[in-house]
Order: C-alpha cells, then sequence, then structure tokens
C-alpha cells in the first residue's frame, strides 16, 4: 500500500498463540533483524497501528476481544497472518474450540456484515523473523511475492512414477515374475 | 519593525515545526546504535508523521468535541511560543511579560492534550494523563522557580531582556541554568522520567485513543515542545546575536538533544512516586537559589 | 484436631506406607506409583488431609477419565508427590455414570479447587461439597451436559455456528461490562491486549489512586483442546509433536514430560545417549527462557537497552538450537524411547557447541554485571513484589520463583530425569523472594545450565538413540516430570489401544505460579504491576489448556471481555 511505503505501525494480536510466533515476532525487532530500521513499529494500542500481527488459530474465548481488537485499527488495515495457525489453524484446525485460524474469523466478521482486510499470509511453525520481514515488506509493497498460491493434484506423483519404472525394470530382468509389493506414496496437496 | 519582527517569528515558527521532527529521528537513530542495532532513516520521524496526517482519524467510539479539539489547541499554544522565540533567527514578536506568556502556553499545550485525554474514559488514558499531569506540575512549579529567578537577575519580563541570561555571571544564575537543564531533560519526558506514555505499562498511556491525524498532532506537538524548551535553555546561553543564532544555535541544539538521548538510553522508567520525590528535591533546591539571588550572589 | 484415628508411628518406606495405607481403601503398588481404590466411605478427606498436611506430600493435580467403554465408570484421580518415599500416590475415586458425583477434597486442600472444577467441565463428574461448583473453562455460550472429553463426544464437534458466535461478540460488546469492583476502587483491567502480556490474558486490578488494593485473574483464551486431539486422532510419537506446541518457549520440556510418561507407562528402558541429548537440548531451551526473560524484564522497566542486548545474546543461543535440531524453536527431537535418528550430536558439532556457548558466556559476564546494578533496575525490584518463604508453601510455588523465596525445589536435584541422574545440578536459593532474588536466580541459572551443558557434552556415552517400542501395553497410568524453566512440569498418560493414548493431561507450571500473583500485587504500586505478573515468567498458554482461575472471590461471572480501547 502506497500509504505505507515509508512506515509501517503494527498491533500484535495473539488470538490464542503457543508464543512461538509471538516470540519470533520480537525476534524481528531485535538487534540481529532490527525491523525499525525498516520503519516497523510494534505498538501497544490497536488505534495507533496500521497493520496487525495476527498469531494463532483464534480460541472460542479470545474471539469476542480478538473481533475488538481488529474492528479498533483505523482503516486502510493490513492483516499478516503469521505462523502456521493464524494462516489455517494449523494442528488444531478441526478442535471443537478452535475457529481454525483466520478464514475462520473472516467467517464471523462476514457474519457481523464486515468485510474482511488485505490478508498477507505468512506460513510457518514458528515463521523465522526474515519470512515475517519478507511479509512486512510484502504488505508495504516494497517486496514482490514469492509463492502464489496453486492448487493441484498430480496423478502420478513422482514416487509412483518411479515404482513404475522399477517394475518395467524388474519385468525385463525377471519375465513373468510378480515384482514385490512397496509402499505406495499418495500424492495430490494443496501447496501455497 | 513590526513586519521585520513577525517575519522573523514566521520564519522560527516554521524552522522549528520542520526541525523538531528530524532531531527525534536523528535521535532514534543514535538510540540505536547504541543499542547495536543499525536504525531507522533519519528521516523516519517524519515519515511517520507524514502517513498519521494522511490517514483520518478515526472514529474512536469517543464522540466528545473535547477530546479532538485539545489536540488542536495544543498545537496552535505551541507555535504561538516558536513565534516569539528565538531560534534560528535572532528576533520575534516580542512584547512585555511574554516571559510569562511563555511558560504558560508551554504547560498549558500540555493539560490541554491531557484533559482531552482523560475525557475519553479509557483507564489507560485516564492513568496516563492523571501520571503526566502529577509529573509536569512539579516540574513547571520548578521551571516557574527558574523564570522568577530569571527575571530577578535581568531585572526584566522581556524576553528579549532577559536574554542571554550568563551575561550576569552569578552563582545563582549558573546553578539555574544547571537545574533548568535538568528540568528540560524531565519535561521531555525522557526515561526515566517518561510515565505518562509508558509503552509496556499503559499501552500508550493518554495517546491510546487517539489515531491518525490526531495522533499525528500530539506526536508532532511533543517534537516541537522538547525543540522549543531546548531553544529556551540555549538562549539563555548563547548572546542575542544573528550569528550566534545562525551558527552556534543549531550545532548546541543538536549536541543538547544528543547528550540527553546517550543518558536516557543507560535508563530505566521510574515510578512516579519516586520521580515526584526527585523533582521536589530540586523544587527545594530553586528556593535556596532564589534565596540566593535575593542577597546579591 | 481432626479424629481420624491416626496411627502415630510414620511409615518408614514405600512398603510400610502401602501397608499403612489399608485402612483408608486398597492400595496397590507398581513401581513408583501407589494406586489407591475404592476408598472406605467417608474415609477421603482424612485420607488427603494425611497424605497432604502429615505425611510431607503435596498435592500435585487431578485428573478426570472417562473409563466407560473400559470398565463402565468415571474415573477421577488425585496425583499426591511423596518425595520422601519416592511414589506418587493415585488416589483413584470412581463415579457411576447415572449419578456421576464424587466428594471434593477441596475443603481440605484449596489448590484442588480448579482442578476437580475443569473435571466437572470436561467430564461432567460432580464433586460434592465442593464450595464453587461453578463452570470454569468452557465458554459461557457451552451448552449445559456437554462435556468435551468424553469418549463419545467426538474432537471436531464445533459448538456452535458462526452465526451463533457472531451473536456472542456482538452481546459482549463493552457497553455492557460492568465490573464489581469491592468498595469504590477503580477497576484497571490489564489485558487481554496488553503490551506486557504478549498474550491474550485478563488481570482485573482494583486500584487506588496508584495503589493495588486488589487483583484478580481471568483467563483461558489460550485453550486449544489439544488433550482431547490428542487422544482422538493422533499416534504416541505424534503427540511428542503438539506437546512441544502446548507452549513456543518451554515445548521441548513438554514433549520430554510426556514421553517420560509413556515411557514410565510402558517399562521402556531409553538409552543413555538419548537422555543426554534431551539434557542438552532441556538445558539449551532453558537458556533461552530466562534470556528471553530478562529481555522481556527490563523491557517493562523501561530499560529497552537491556532487553535490546538480551535478545542479541538469545539470537547465538537460537543459533546453537538450529545447528543442533535444525530449527529455532520446535525441535521435534523426541520420539517415545528416546530421540530420533538426525537429531544426534556428532563430535564436531559438540566442539562447535562448547565453543559457541563459551562465547555466550563472556559476552553475557560483559554485560550482566552492569545492567543488574543499574540504580533504577534496583530501585524498582528490591522489596517491590515480595513473596515470603511461608506463603510461597502455601501457594506451592514451583521453580525459579521458589528458588527466590527460599525453597529448595528442582525436579532435576530431587527427582533426576533424564542425563540429571548422572551429573550434579547446583540450584541457587535465595531468601529475599523479591523480583530482584527472582532476577538473580534465572541469571545463576544460566551460568549454571551453560556450565551443565559443558559437562553432559564431555561424558555423552556411544549407545543407541532409542529403544524397542514396538508393545506398549493398554490400561497403564505413567507419570513424566521435568523441571521446566518456570518449575515443575508434570504429565499424567493412560495409555490405549490402536498405537493411541487413552488419556494425557499435561500440568504446567504457571497453573501453581499464578496463585501467587495477587498476594504479590496487593498493596504494590500500579506501575509495578507488570513486571510483578512477569516476574513468575508467565506462561499462559501452558496453563490455559486445563485451568482459569478466579483468584480472590472464587465467583464465576459471565467472562465479557472489556479490550484496552472503547474504555467503557
Amino acid at each position: 500500500m502506497k500509504l505505507y511505503r515509508r512506515s509501517l505501525w503494527v498491533f500484535h494480536l495473539n488470538s490464542g498463540s503457543c508464543n512461538g510466533c509471538d516470540i519470533e515476532i520480537l525476534n524481528a525487532l531485535a538487534p540481529r533483524q532490527d525491523a525499525e530500521r525498516l520503519g516497523v513499529k510494534l505498538v501497544g494500542s490497536p488505534r495507533h497501528a496500521d497493520a496487525i500481527l495476527f498469531t494463532g488459530p483464534v480460541t472460542r474465548e479470545a474471539l469476542p476481544s480478538v473481533v475488538r481488537a481488529i474492528q479498533a485499527v483505523p482503516e486502510p488495515k493490513i492483516v499478516l497472518a503469521v505462523g502456521a495457525c493464524a494462516c489455517g489453524g494449523g494442528i488444531w484446525h478441526d478442535s471443537y474450540c478452535v475457529l481454525g485460524g483466520i478464514q475462520g474469523l473472516y467467517r464471523v466478521l462476514k457474519s457481523m456484515g464486515v468485510a474482511p482486510p488485505k490478508t498477507i499470509y505468512v506460513p510457518g511453525c514458528p515463521p523465522k523473523p526474515e519470512a515475517i520481514i519478507h511479509g512486512i515488506m510484502l504488505a508495504r509493497g516494497l517486496a514482490g511475492q514469492r509463492q502464489a498460491r496453486s492448487e493441484y493434484f498430480e496423478e502420478q506423483g513422482p514416487a509412483v512414477k518411479a515404482e513404475e519404472d522399477l517394475h518395467r525394470l524388474f519385468h525385463k530382468c525377471f519375465p513373468g515374475r510378480l515384482p514385490p509389493k512397496t509402499a505406495r506414496v499418495e500424492w495430490g496437496v494443496t501447496r501455497y | 519593525m513590526v513586519w521585520l519582527n513577525t517575519l522573523y517569528g514566521v520564519l522560527n515558527a516554521c524552522f522549528i515545526l520542520l526541525v523538531g521532527p528530524l532531531i527525534d529521528g536523528v535521535e532514534r537513530k543514535i538510540r540505536a546504535r547504541l543499542q547495536n542495532r543499525r536504525g531507522p532513516s533519519i528521516l523516519q520521524t517524519w515519515y511517520d508523521l507524514v502517513k498519521l496526517l494522511r490517514k483520518p482519524a478515526a472514529r474512536t467510539g469517543v464522540p466528545s468535541t473535547l477530546f479532538r479539539l485539545s489536540v488542536y489547541i495544543g498545537f496552535v499554544n505551541l507555535l504561538i511560543v516558536s513565534l516569539f522565540i528565538p531560534s534560528i533567527l535572532c528576533g520575534g514578536m516580542g512584547f512585555f511579560g511574554d516571559l510569562i506568556l511563555f511558560i504558560y502556553l508551554l504547560s498549558s499545550s500540555k493539560v490541554f492534550v491531557l484533559i482531552g485525554s482523560y475525557s475519553s474514559g479509557s483507564p489507560y488514558a485516564s492513568i496516563g494523563s492523571t501520571r503526566e499531569v502529577s509529573l509536569s506540575m512539579a516540574s513547571e512549579l520548578v521551571l516557574a522557580e527558574i523564570i522568577a529567578l530569571i527575571a530577578l537577575s535581568r531585572s526584566s519580563l522581556l524576553l528579549s531582556n532577559v536574554f542571554p541570561v550568563t551575561a550576569v555571571l552569578r552563582p545563582s544564575v549558573l546553578i539555574g541554568l544547571g537545574v533548568l537543564g535538568i528540568i528540560v531533560y524531565i519535561e521531555h519526558s525522557r526515561l526515566p522520567f517518561e510515565i505518562g506514555e509508558a509503552e509496556p505499562e499503559l499501552a500508550g498511556g493518554y495517546t491510546i485513543e487517539y489515531a491518525g491525524r490526531d495522533l499525528g498532532f500530539i506526536l508532532w506537538s511533543n517534537t516541537i515542545r522538547r525543540t522549543l524548551l531546548t531553544t529556551f535553555l540555549i538562549d539563555l546561553i548563547i548572546p542575542l546575536d544573528v550569528l550566534y543564532h545562525l551558527v552556534i544555535y543549531p550545532v548546541l541544539l543538536f549536541s543538547i538533544m544528543i547528550v540527553f538521548t546517550a543518558i536516557e538510553t543507560g535508563w530505566g522508567r521510574l515510578r512516579i512516586d519516586i520521580s515526584l520525590k526527585y523533582v521536589k528535591r530540586l523544587s527545594y533546591v530553586m528556593w535556596g537559589v532564589i534565596l540566593l539571588a535575593l542577597i546579591g550572589y | 484436631m481432626r479424629s481420624s484415628g491416626i496411627n502415630q508411628v510414620r511409615p518408614r518406606n514405600k512398603y510400610e506406607l502401602m501397608i499403612d495405607l489399608r485402612r483408608f481403601g486398597e492400595p496397590r503398588l507398581r513401581g513408583k506409583y501407589l494406586f489407591l481404590s475404592r476408598i472406605k466411605s467417608g474415609r477421603l478427606r482424612d485420607l488427603v488431609d494425611y497424605l497432604h498436611w502429615r505425611l510431607g506430600g503435596y498435592y500435585s493435580t487431578s485428573i478426570g477419565v472417562d473409563e466407560r467403554p473400559l470398565d463402565g465408570y468415571f474415573h477421577v484421580y488425585h496425583v499426591f508427590v511423596l518425595e520422601e518415599y519416592g511414589v506418587y500416590v493415585l488416589v483413584d475415586l470412581i463415579a457411576d455414570p447415572g449419578h456421576p458425583v464424587v466428594e471434593s477434597i477441596t475443603p481440605v486442600v484449596p489448590a484442588a479447587n480448579w482442578a476437580e472444577r475443569e473435571i466437572m467441565d470436561f467430564i461432567g463428574v460432580k464433586f460434592r461439597g465442593h464450595p464453587e461448583p461453578h463452570r470454569l473453562i468452557l465458554p459461557d455460550d457451552w451448552p449445559e451436559n456437554v462435556y468435551p472429553l468424553r469418549k463419545d463426544y467426538p474432537y471436531d464437534d464445533k459448538l456452535p455456528t458462526s452465526d451463533k458466535i457472531a451473536k456472542l461478540v456482538r452481546e459482549s460488546s463493552p457497553a455492557t461490562w460492568e465490573p464489581e469492583a469491592p468498595g469504590d476502587h477503580t477497576v484497571i483491567p490489564v489485558g487481554p491486549y496488553h503490551p506486557a502480556l504478549h498474550e491474550p490474558e485478563y488481570f482485573e486490578l482494583f486500584v487506588e489512586g496508584e495503589k493495588i488494593v486488589d487483583a484478580r485473574y481471568k483467563g483461558f483464551m489460550v485453550h486449544r483442546g489439544i488433550e482431547k486431539i490428542a487422544e482422538s486422532r493422533l499416534s504416541y510419537n505424534q503427540v511428542s509433536f503438539i506437546a512441544e506446541r502446548i507452549c513456543g518457549i518451554c515445548g521441548f520440556t513438554h514433549s520430554t514430560a510426556y514421553c517420560q510418561a509413556v515411557e514410565e507407562a510402558a517399562g521402556i528402558d531409553v538409552p543413555e545417549r538419548a537422555e543426554y541429548i534431551r539434557s542438552i537440548l532441556l538445558e539449551i531451551e532453558r537458556i533461552h527462557s530466562h534470556f528471553l526473560w530478562m529481555g522481556v524484564a527490563f523491557h517493562l522497566l523501561g530499560y529497552d537497552t537491556g532487553f535490546m542486548i538480551m535478545w542479541r545474546l538469545r539470537e547465538s543461543i537460537m543459533d546453537l538450537a538450529e545447528e543442533l535440531t535444525g530449527s529455532r524453536k520446535m525441535y521435534g527431537a523426541n520420539i517415545v524411547g528416546g530421540i530420533r535418528d538426525k537429531w544426534d550430536i556428532r563430535d564436531d558439532k559438540a566442539a562447535l557447541i562448547k565453543r559457541m556457548l563459551d562465547e555466550i558466556r563472556e559476552e553475557y559476564l560483559k554485560y550482566i554485571p552492569k545492567i543488574i546494578s543499574l540504580e533504577e533496575i534496583k530501585k524498582r525490584t528490591r522489596g517491590v513484589g515480595v513473596l515470603s518463604r511461608s506463603d510461597a508453601r502455601k501457594y506451592s510455588v514451583l521453580g525459579p520463583h521458589a528458588r527466590a523465596s527460599g525453597i529448595k525445589t528442582d525436579v532435576r536435584k530431587y527427582r533426576p530425569y533424564a542425563a540429571y541422574k548422572y551429573v550434579n545440578v547446583e540450584i541457587p536459593v535465595l531468601d529475599d523472594g523479591d523480583i530482584y532474588a527472582r532476577m538473580i536466580v534465572r541469571h545463576e541459572e544460566i551460568l549454571a545450565s551453560i556450565d551443565l551443558i559443558h559437562r553432559l557434552l564431555d561424558n555423552i556415552p556411544k549407545t543407541p538413540l532409542h529403544a524397542d517400542t514396538s508393545y506398549i501395553p493398554e490400561r497403564r497410568h505413567g507419570i513424566g516430570c521435568t523441571e521446566a524453566p518456570r518449575g515443575e512440569d508434570l504429565h499424567f498418560v493412560i495409555t490405549g489401544r490402536d498405537n493411541k493414548l487413552y488419556r494425557w493431561r499435561p500440568r504446567a507450571p504457571t497453573y501453581n505460579n499464578l496463585l501467587s500473583v495477587p498476594a504479590m500485587l496487593r498493596g504494590e504500586y500500579l506501575a509495578d504491576a507488570p513486571i510483578i505478573i512477569a516476574s513468575i515468567d508467565p506462561c499462559f498458554s501452558c496453563t490455559d489448556h486445563v485451568v482459569v482461575v478466579d483468584l480472590r472471590s472464587g465467583r464465576r461471572r459471565p467472562l465479557r471481555t472489556r479490550g484496552v480501547v472503547g474504555g467503557r
């Protein structure tokens, strides 16, 4: 966003994370990475913030205060979903008391009639401080996106192909004999 | 002559408005260097301010007019002060009694913001502003004592007459200048006396409910306030001369701010009761100094 | 005095203890575990009184288990640690599913309050005679008679739908929130989003001017249902990874405690080399956690330079962890029975680590004496947030917090596990009980841990890295204890079939330490509240999957959160 090219103040919002990502966020501000040199400042009040560093899978109990804190950040705002939990619920995605990351939160926001803000995903468990800084630069339009969301389903993954090659070789060497059984690897995942 | 003085005043005000955030940027750079960090660009405070001023002041759920208006009143107060304090140019819109107006406007600018913040009703804002008010009341008392001392030594209430106070070299004046240095440091609300915002304790204290443009003006006012106080200190030291003000003044301004920053990085935050105790002690010292001045030292 | 007909002769060892406990029920000794089942009617409170107050043991935690698929009953286990006898006494109570009620022990041992309420929430066993039988953990709109840890409740049943959640958000708008302050004091909320906490937690401070009159803790915002997930969809070795994600700071100690619990239950002997590697990683974790705490403490005292110095040093520890395990946090090294193969410490790595540790110590010793002798750091930490030795006993605080109050306690020394059996562990103990003492204890522990890693690396033996774990018997109980950076960390497991746990219950040290916070806050200045709360090194995400504490009154009000913003 052009407004934030030179200065971005962030508010850290923990929606029930394990602290791993939160500590890495602080690490990004510590001397080695020093995010302040890029004009990033961690602020204590959501009213001062331009962007939200969002961590955690959004627990049911934390939900009302999370929604309120997000609403308190003035427009235009950016949300950075930091960590596997915030991106998609992580290891807790289907637990009974977890909404399943930022998408679950946006479902609630939509049902309240609030349009979800611009969101940038920083996956990792926990993501390294470098990744968080890259996410911040992406938000400000100072860095390009490295990976795009793509969904693909491989009919024949490399492992399956390798197995078939092996079978062909086996048939060539020992015609008429059944090849030994090997474990089959299933492919077909959504990757970001 | 009147229009020339007005022009001087306006130019001085422009200088203060521009250089305040710049000094803050330099300080941030130096602080970062002292903390083993690379630190932001020295223009960073300006970048932050421009961003904040371009953002709309969001609806904060606090509908009071006082809440928003007070920020601008405080800002305008400081603007007026910068019109009649000689800074980069030696001159300004001086008039009789401006010494008293100076201290009045300087302290009221802060009080207005604090009242506005208090009206928001947020518990952090109210604690922050209560703390800030009690500290700045105490330190402004000392400031008033110093002004009394200065007026006494130069027997005038006109700013252009009292500057520089070093023209009369008396022990009381020298001690007074020393105390003024400490008070300026405290009024800058630097650590260990930065207790009104106290980010880790009060999440921004009295600024907590402000956003966007309002917040920008508060931060701008803070940098201007700091610069004005330091300017006052320098004016008392260097002669009221064009060359001195054009050359020595900026050098002194930056070096004082840098020294203050270096001191600041070595400190933690004091509790309000301990810091009030310090300021009270200073006030007692000043009463003694005034007595000293009365007997002619 | 209670006239329970107590035998005046104290049992001398665990066998005599077993015979002694026959007065109360049917004891059964299996290794370190003394099970006591079929408690005679009306004797439970006498038994608890005897164990907790007379035998020198202490109440650790309670676990509710739905064992209806196994024997048709709900079970409640109260765990007592008797260090003198080297046993854990597990008092096993059964509740009939038709009418699940057992007697409460809270009137005798107040520390059992939250554990029992937690069981009421999750299993649905009621406790007769409990002083405040209110809902504790689950959200307020959670339906009655739905108990998530019962075996017939699916782990992924998300109640209620998002529409209802939106309604919840709207209803709990700040305007409807009215604080109940005692008297006319101002209420200062600390949290749920407060820069001092870094986690969504909620303290309410009642203040008069700048003085704190009283404090309450309400939390439970990080309840993620970890126990149910582990029991439902994860295998033994997968649980060690989710255990690491209980907490992002002290995760490895949780995963070690879990593995130890399963190893205890299944009778697996861990090879020595794996024990050494576990200990080395645990000590690295302790150092990084203490550095982190120091940095945060200095930040809260307004001394940001100290924060920056500590976090710069901590980066080197993170490098070290990355060198050893491939990741800065979440080492992922533990499996049941040992350490994963690739996580071995080769000799060249050992030399590198030693060199890095020496550099870290040198740098650390260059800065820290100057920092802790700073005038305003001393002014704000000495004599602030004092917890006396007797109070520390009362709240049974753990870890560095207890050691700063003059209590000699350390699982590593008194109940050695992993490689602490083979080396001597020095534990610093101070008597002052203030924040400064806590800081010094942690400072000494950093140095002790660096020494310990050196000694461990010198003596590391050549053995395989993991034991054979092909057979894990069913329905065995195990307890694993580790000394986390914050104190004793206890994991309880019951093994199940199909390579899955039947029940797993972690208990983090912050659980105990949090209790002491209101006692420390009372009468202090508001400005000191963040550093006092932080001085116990609270880790809410560790604690919250199990407990919420309503400190003063114990009354449960509907938790409607008031944000930092909005202000009303």
